[in-house]
């Protein structure tokens, strides 16, 4: 960049006190169907998503992961805040990390089990790390205030937050980068900042693309009369 | 909780020519020399029942006694005074005791049980010396009942070794435990003194004269002989030949002793005189690097008391520096004029020679232990026994805030300060860490990974690790993040990895299901749209766990998709995991 500008930038902001965008970086999710739906083909790094989840098991999980594997491929280390000790990382990741195909991998998974007060103070830590890839957070309660520091956080490291919450939290204003709705299987962007101006896109995706549901043994019930296998 | 380290208590000066050497005279070594070491011997009378007492504490009025099973049967090991009134004997059978003491409390001892116990007691003796251990089972002794400090140089902490006594029986009453404490110069003459002495000083009694100043020689004459930890064979051969105390025994040539007796009595005579050797097995390593300091008044607030210990903590570093070495656990304790001392320990990811890093770690777990209102360790010692003490937390913060600048007060002014390095590694050596990368700043992960434990704690950042097995729930383990052992995950093939829900839960839980309709989960509704399955998963009968489940996938109509099984034999459902 040319060092005059980038020297009468620097003033205005002394002037001015306002901070101005850097330039972003966009990562694809490995969701093509999601990338579509973004502001510059993908997740800008160091944001902080919202994925509000309209039921258990749903699978908000299970696509954030996927989503974070543009930036883990950056910086692979990651982290599952795991407040209620229940996080089981047996069936969607390898112990293998050279293996062909790897997906996230465990050899740099940490997972964290605060007590719930050192919760965010713990997500706020590892966002603001340069050398973690992806956080990953489930909870129920978060305020405007600790909303926004841990995007400022996630600004500040570069790399990916992903919070994941319930549905109550869709009536509370969303300080997130991109705030996405998962709900029967399907995923719809209801909003996202990117570039200079803040573009927002909508649409729907398939969150379990990679799932290996058993699609060929699949039963389904109706009019199954079987009281038990 | 590690253990194994040991030092051996070398005679307290050299004797190339022993003094028995002229074979009937015996001689301990003078009291207060240079390299004379003082041991605190802790001894617990009837340490079983103390921990029965402790856990119960409405028997403590009763009679009470501990009986074993052996071949002859159930028989009393112990009892206390009350039963022994009643007529109550060790040795006798338990439906003998039953018949003279009718109202009598019989509890089966759990010796394994109270060993772990006594080591808990010693872990919290070190606030009083880094050098503890617990007494080795011996033939006197198969159970042990005392513990010992080292306590040569702690004497300056705390101000004289009349007040570390005091500190000392004053936190064992705290415990709700009684104990009888003696010092000497041998571990023999401690443990003598305080399971035989007439002038040990328990809760009740106080010292009664010099101790310091009786040479070891002197009290022993007047003990019993089983102030020598002998065995039964050997006090009763000895008793048979008319001998009773100790000074008899010295009496008596020495190079006839072993040929009559066995080596046993001239040995534990040696070694409580102090011209033979004994080992004393230490429940933790000495430290390797100590910086400590103690200030003219106590100090209450962390304004005045960080700056102290952060340039204790440069003073280490460089120790350490100049050593070529770098921690892995610092301590750091914090010793009051009344109050117990308290404790905080930082485990480091990767080993640290800068005081800067060492200094944020220890600086949080500070902090953190103060806003949490007196959960130090040596408050949490006070459960040892199960239970916290009713005293209140010895240091709480005044400003229930988050921390970085603000100061917090300390209840209990704290007089002196030590930072010790207990564990550490040559820097050179380093391998590299678990997250490296050649594009990696050095030890930018590890430094994260060392704040995050220092403020939430060692147990709450993990790393997992995948172990082929059976169960769900065991296929993964979990280790601490400073642990220093190399994860190695189980290598899977894709077509191993089934399918697995990301939250399990840690206890199943119980649902009703009209299968395959509905099952009801919270008090909800779930009506089951399609299901894969079944997964059949069963452990062989031999090991520990036998289960036999019929695992499920489950679609909900709502889109909710769930793992639950089958228990193959009460034909029960349990919910396990959720596919999030």
């Amino acid at each position: 960049m040319n060092l005059t500008i980038e020297h009468l930038r620097s003033k205005i902001q002394a002037l001015e006190q306002v901070p101005f965008a850097k330039p972003r970086t966009y990562v694809p999710s490995t969701v093509p169907e999601l990338d579509a739906l973004l502001p510059g083909g993908g997740l800008s790094l160091g944001t902080f998503v919202e994925l509000i989840q309209d039921e258990e098991g749903c699978g908000a999980f299970t696509l954030a992961l996927r989503m974070a594997r543009g930036s883990l491929a950056r910086r692979p280390a990651w982290v599952v805040v795991d407040g209620d000790g229940t996080f089981f990382p047996r069936g969607n990741f390898r112990g293998d990390a050279e293996a062909p195909n790897a997906v996230l991998s465990l050899e740099h998974l940490v997972v964290l089990r605060p007590e719930a007060k050192d919760a965010a103070w713990a997500c706020g830590q590892v966002l603001r790390s340069v050398d973690v890839g992806a956080c990953f957070w489930m909870t129920a309660s978060m305020d405007n205030m600790l909303f926004r520091r841990l995007q400022l956080a996630a600004e500040r490291g570069g790399g990916l937050g992903f919070v994941i919450r319930p549905r109550e939290a869709l009536r509370k204003p969303c300080w997130a980068g991109a705030r996405v709705l998962v709900s029967r299987g399907r995923a719809t962007v209801l909003h996202a900042m990117g570039g200079c101006g803040g573009d927002t896109g909508r649409g729907d995706t398939e969150t379990r693309r990679d799932a290996r549901w058993r699609e060929n043994e699949k039963r389904d019930v109706s009019g199954c009369a079987t009281p038990h296998p | 909780m590690r253990s194994g380290t040991s030092v051996v208590v070398r005679p307290l000066t050299p004797s190339p020519s022993p003094p028995r050497g002229e074979g009937d005279t015996w001689r301990s070594l003078p009291t207060g020399g240079e390299n004379a070491r003082r041991y605190l011997c802790l001894f617990f009378p009837q340490w079983g029942l103390q921990c029965v007492w402790r856990e119960q504490a409405e028997t403590r009025v009763k009679a009470a006694a501990l009986f074993e099973r052996n071949a002859h049967g159930s028989v009393v090991a112990v009892c206390s005074a009350e039963a022994g009134k009643l007529g109550v004997r060790g040795g006798m059978s338990v439906a003998d005791a039953r018949a003279l003491a009718p109202g009598l409390l019989l509890v089966e001892a759990d010796y394994a049980a109270y060993q772990t116990r006594l080591e808990e007691v010693c872990a919290w003796a070190i606030q009083f010396s880094p050098l503890v251990g617990v007494e080795p089972a011996g033939p006197h002794a198969p159970h042990a009942e005392a513990i010992f400090l080292d306590t040569t140089g702690c004497e300056q902490v705390f101000r004289g070794e009349e007040n570390l006594l005091r500190l000392a029986l004053e936190g064992v009453r705290k415990l709700g435990l009684f104990a009888r404490a003696a010092y000497a110069e041998t571990l023999g003459a401690a443990w003598a003194r305080a399971r035989f002495g007439s002038g040990v000083r328990d809760q009740e009694s106080g010292v009664r004269g010099q101790e310091s100043e009786i040479s070891a020689l002197d009290f022993l004459n007047e003990l019993p002989l089983a102030a020598l930890r002998l065995d039964h064979d050997t006090l009763a051969c000895l008793h048979a030949l008319g001998l009773q105390r100790v000074g008899e025994l010295m009496r008596q040539p020495r190079a006839a002793l072993p040929s009559r007796l066995g080596p046993l009595p001239l040995l534990r005579l040696d070694q409580a005189l102090g011209t033979a050797p004994e080992t004393l097995t230490l429940l933790r390593p000495a430290p390797e690097f100590r910086v400590g300091g103690s200030f003219e008044y106590p100090v209450r607030n962390t304004e005045m008391l960080f700056p102290i210990i952060e340039r204790m903590m440069e003073k280490l570093a460089d120790e350490l520096d100049a050593a070529g070495r770098g921690a892995r656990v610092v301590e750091c304790w914090l010793f009051h004029e009344v109050a117990s001392p308290a404790r905080v320990e930082c485990l480091l990811h990767r080993s640290s020679a800068s005081g800067a890093h060492l200094w944020q770690l220890l600086r949080t777990r500070l902090e953190a232990e103060l806003r949490s209102g007196g959960t130090l360790a040596a408050e949490r010692s006070a459960s040892i026994l199960g239970g916290r003490s009713a005293a209140a937390p010895k240091v709480r913060n005044t400003f229930a805030m988050e921390i970085d600048d603000r100061v917090l007060e300390v209840e209990e002014g704290v007089c002196a300060v030590a930072v010790q390095v207990l564990s550490s590694e040559r820097l050179s050596e380093r391998q590299l860490a678990l997250f490296e990368r050649a594009t990696d700043e050095p030890g930018r992960l590890g430094l994260l990974w060392d704040r995050l434990a220092s403020r939430l704690g060692q147990g709450a950042v993990m790393k997992a690790r995948l172990e082929e097995h059976t169960l769900p729930e065991c296929e993964v383990l979990w280790e601490q993040i400073n642990s220093k052992c190399k994860m190695q995950n189980a290598k899977l093939d894709a077509a191993e990895i089934a399918e697995r829900p990301l939250r399990l839960f840690k206890e199943t839980v119980a649902i009703t299901v009209d299968w395959p309709r509905r099952f009801l989960w919270n008090g909800r509704e779930m009506r089951i749209a399609a299901f894969t399955g079944p997964e059949r998963i069963e452990t062989a009968w031999w090991t520990q766990k036998d289960q036999r489940r019929d695992y499920y996938i489950i679609e909900t109509e709502t889109g909710g998709r769930y793992w639950v099984f089958r228990r193959i034999g009460d034909e029960g459902w349990f919910l396990h995991g959720v596919f999030e």
